[in-house]
This record gives C-alpha cells, structure tokens and sequence, in this order.
C-alpha cells in the first residue's frame, strides 16, 4: 500500500425500482491494499462492485479507477478491472479450459503463453484435472475455482473478488487467501467483498462495514476493533493476594473502561490490549502480586459489527 | 495490449466455436432440410402449376434455414443471461460496440457454417451456372444473416426475458417465412400480402439466391442486395445503440 489513491468513490448510489440498494458511498481505496467490504447478503456488496465495474449504472454519484470515472469512461475503467463474481459466470457447456483461455486472449495473452499462464493457474487451484469437463459437470466449489482463475490469469491493476472462498473447501480457502496476497504482493489493489468474518479479517488491510446499502464503518480491523469500547478483555489469574492500589492504578490508565475482581480473577476491560498488557502485568509484579495467567480476547469483527448497526453479522439481521 | 481488431476476432471466434458444442442439434437440422426437399419438396412439385417447383422450394428454404439458425443466437444470449455469462462478458476489457458487431458477425458466420451441408446440397442439386453471380448472390446471404444475429440480437437485449423471446421469435417466424417468396412466388400472393413481401428482407434473400443459381426471379439483384445491406446495417446500428443502452450500465437483469 503506497498512499495513492487508486478508487475514489463519491455519493455513489444505486436503485432497483424505489428500492434503494446503495446509498450514498464515500470511500477511497488505496493502491496495492487488500479493502474489504463485509456485510450480510442484500447490504449491497455486491451492487457497489457492479457499479465499479461498468456492468450497472450508478444511479446517482461516480466513481472514479485510476482517475477514470465510471460514467463517462467505461471502457478506460475495464482495462484496469477484472471481478470474479458471487456466482460463477460460465456457460454450461464450456469447459474451464476453453472458458480460461478465452478469458486469457481477451487479457492480452497469445498463443503458446495463453495455454501456459491457463495450465499453471489451473494447477495451482488443483483444477488441472478437471480441466475438460464442462462446466455443468462440476461442483460449486469447482465452478468457484473457474470463477477466480479468471483473475488470477489476468492479474489486473485492481481485482475485484465478490465472495471468493463461499462453496470452497478449508485448505482451498487458505490456498486461495495465499494467492489473492500474492496479486496484491505482485501490484494489484484488491477489493474483497464477503460476509466471512476471518476472511475479512486475516486478508484486509482496510475493511468497510457495510449494512443496508451504507457504511457504517471504516478502518482496519484493529481500528475497528478499538473503536468498541471495552472491547478488548484482559484476564489475569493472580495467587496472591491483589491490593486495593493496583486496581485504583489499572483504572487509571486511559484504555481501560471497566475493571471486575471476582475470587484470584481480574477482568479489566479496555481497548488497544496490546499496549496496556505489559504496563498491567510490570504494575502486578512490581507490587508483589504473583500472576498465575493471563489471557488476553480480542472483539471480533462480528462484535464491531454489532457495535455499528446493532445486528450480529452471522444472522446477517 | 488488445486492439479492437483484436477484441472482435475473439468476440466472433467464441460465438463460432459455440457452434461446435451444437453437434447434434446440427445434425437433426440437416436431416430436416433433406427430408424436407426430398419428401415435401419433391411432393408438393407435383401439385403445383410452377415449372420446377423442387428447385424453387430447396433455394427458398434454405434461406428460410439460414434465417431460423441466424436467429439461434437470441437463444444462446438468452441462456447466456440466465447463467450470467452476459454480466461477465460486460466487465471484460472489451468495448461494448466491439461485442455486439462481434456477436452480429459471429452470429451471422456461424450461421453461414451451420447452413453449409444444406447449401451444398442446393447447389449439388439445381448446380452452379455461373460462379460469379452464386457469389455475388452469396454476399446478399452473408448479409441477411448478419442483420438477422443483428435482430436476434436486439431482440434479446430489449425483452430480457427467455419466455418473452421465445413468443416473439415464433412470431416473427411465423409471418416473416410466410410474408415472403421463400415458398410460392409473388404473383401467386394476394395483393396485399405482395406489398408487404417487398419489404422482407427474405424475400430479396431468396430472389437473389435464385438468381445466383440462375432459377427464375422476381427481383432486381442490385436493388436487393441493397435492400439486404440495409437491412444488415439498420439491425446492427439499432442492435448497438439498444444494446448500449440496456446494458451499458444496466446490467442484464
């Protein structure tokens, strides 16, 4: 991530009918991070990136690729984009060979190169070996595979993945979060759009929270995560007795929200643990307590996005 | 870096590899039209008072052959739209004119190859009097199934819905094959029936590949080749501008 912005999304807005779908977006993604949109089904995920892409219209507001802006240079925008989308967009009777270097011609590949770049993609998404069945022949978690190849053959300036792991295996899914840091590694700005909790956390450098077609929330997940407060909770298990000054002292320090002593066990909760952990366990030792344990929890995204909208994100309510 | 050029070699190359997925699709269809001359053609001839009717019937349809298959491609967009593929084929780095004259090309070539036992056999048939004016008659069929994917295309873009296309398709069969010369001459036609078979583009398809195979005809071959280039042109144009406004931007569904 250099700090160059490379979207800048204004007042973006798009309706079906009277039904408002994305209202009002204002974001800016930089160029090589990983920006995570995350948000239950029908937060209009989906519908942004669409917009991003030039396949929907915006209804009100732009977006600008590169400096390019999404109404009035489409065609500018595409040479930037490749999206792998929700559901997999294949013919049924095409097979993931033939669907893969077609895709690979249109992104400039030529003969013998088309074949290889498709072959090594293939094989590193174990798809090799389905390669000439036809597309209604395989899987959901095949046809997913289909749907990313695309994306990692034609590695474009900004990728655009829209719930890339869903229907895909565990060790698919770690494969396939290896390869999208490897784009973003290699220069490409990736926008990831899911409703998977750890996927947006462990992959993104930036996530917006996204609910009812706004957002609602914007930072990198350990910001977020600060942004609850009493988020974080620190548990220590001490075997000596803990005196009445200690705790006077760990409310004093600015993160913390709330301190509970229950029997040889102290709760503190606060945010930005990680700074206030070893000033807390330096105070303990200094004054003689004997720690037995400490444990440390942090939010989860799902917490931060309860804190925001007031739905928990696994219901998707 | 792709040119355009580029862009709508691939275009027309997927629509026609496409064709080879219709293998047995494209079998029946050949079978029909041979059982369709040697049966009904052969047994109609001998109920009708034109002199050498057989003839007449094999060149008329074939280009009734060639227009149902030019317009197949509404059929594959359709299914295209339920899978899809159209959203994806909208966020390629493709211009949105080079898709749709690709897809019109496509169409229209393919239908062409689709068609090429049938022709084959029409012209093993009635046989080839002079090259030069079959050719000639061949760029008036080149161009009906251009504008024909044209149309299909259009169609498809406009209604976006399967059973909708489906209806309108079957309608426009109906009247365009039947309001034309693909079958019976016009001066068998009720007057007003005549009228309107002027303005089919099949009817100046169908003269003009008689006339290419030196059968006799009812038209002018340069006013119908004409016609047929206009027809061609206005279908794409129109196919373009309304394929740009319903998709570009708007998505398929």
């Amino acid at each position: 991530m250099d700090g160059s912005v490379a979207v800048r999304v204004i007042d973006l807005t798009k309706y079906y009918g009277k039904f408002l779908a994305v209202d009002h977006i204002n974001l800016e993604i930089y160029d090589r991070e990983i920006f995570g949109f995350l948000g239950p089904n029908g937060a209009g995920k989906t519908t942004t990136l669409l917009m991003l892409t030039t396949v929907l219209r915006p209804s009100e507001g732009n977006a600008y690729i590169y400096g390019y802006d999404i109404k009035g240079h489409p065609d500018k925008v595409r040479q930037f984009i490749g999206m792998a989308f929700q559901d997999p967009k294949l013919y049924w009777i095409h097979t993931p060979y033939e669907i893969l270097l077609w895709h690979a011609k249109v992104c400039g590949y030529r003969g013998a190169k088309a074949k290889e770049v498709v072959e090594d993609v293939l094989k590193s998404l174990d798809m090799f070996e389905a390669r000439k069945k036809r597309a209604f022949e395989l899987s959901g978690g095949m046809r997913k595979r289909v749907e990313i190849a695309k994306i990692f053959i034609q590695k474009p300036r900004l990728a655009i993945f829209d719930e890339p792991t869903t229907q895909i295996d565990v060790s698919g899914k770690h494969k396939i979060w290896d390869m999208i840091k490897a784009l973003r590694d290699e220069g490409s700005t990736i926008i990831l759009a899911t409703n998977e909790l750890y996927e947006a956390d462990i992959l993104s450098d930036r996530v917006a929270i996204i609910y009812r077609g706004r957002i609602a929330a914007l930072g990198t997940p350990r910001e977020l995560k600060d942004t609850i407060p009493g988020g974080d909770v620190l548990e220590i298990e001490f075997a000596s007795p803990l005196p009445n000054s200690v705790l006077v002292d760990i409310e004093a320090f600015k993160q913390v929200q709330r301190v509970v002593v229950e029997d040889s066990r102290l709760e503190i909760y606060l945010n930005e643990v990680e700074k206030v952990l070893p000033r807390v366990v330096s105070l303990l030792i200094e004054r003689g307590v004997s720690v037995k344990s400490v444990h440390m929890r942090e939010p989860s995204l799902d917490d931060v996005f309860m804190h925001y909208t007031g739905a928990r994100l696994r219901e998707g309510e | 870096m792709r040119t355009f050029i580029d862009h709508l070699v691939l275009v027309v190359e997927r629509d026609l590899r496409m064709l080879l997925q219709y293998k047995l699709f494209l079998v029946l269809r050949w079978l029909w039209f041979f059982m369709q001359v040697v049966i009904f053609g052969l047994a109609i001839s001998y109920l009708v008072v034109v002199s050498d009717y057989i003839n007449y019937y094999a060149a008329g349809i074939y280009v009734a052959t060639l227009y149902s298959t030019s317009m197949f491609i509404a059929f594959d967009i359709q299914e295209e739209a339920e899978h899809g593929v159209v959203d994806y084929l909208l966020s390629l780095p493709i211009n949105r004119r080079v898709l749709i004259v690709g897809r019109a090309i496509g169409g229209g070539l393919r239908s062409i190859l689709a068609t090429l036992p049938p022709l084959i056999f029409v012209l093993i048939m009635i046989g080839v009097r002079d090259i030069l004016t079959l050719l000639y008659a061949s760029i008036g069929l080149l161009l009906l199934s251009f504008g024909m994917a044209g149309l299909a295309i259009t169609i498809v873009s406009v209604l976006k819905s399967g059973d909708k296309v489906d209806i309108l398709l079957g309608a426009i069969d109906a009247f365009i094959i039947r309001l034309s010369t693909v079958f019976y001459p016009r001066a068998f036609m009720p007057p007003y029936y005549s009228a309107i078979s002027v303005l089919n583009p099949l009817t100046h398809a169908s003269e003009l590949f008689r006339w290419g195979l030196g059968l006799p005809s009812e038209g002018d071959p340069i006013f119908s080749l004409f016609i047929l280039l206009a027809f061609m042109l206005s279908m794409t144009t129109v196919g373009i501008l309304l394929y740009e406004r319903r998709m570009e931007g708007g998505g398929w569904t």
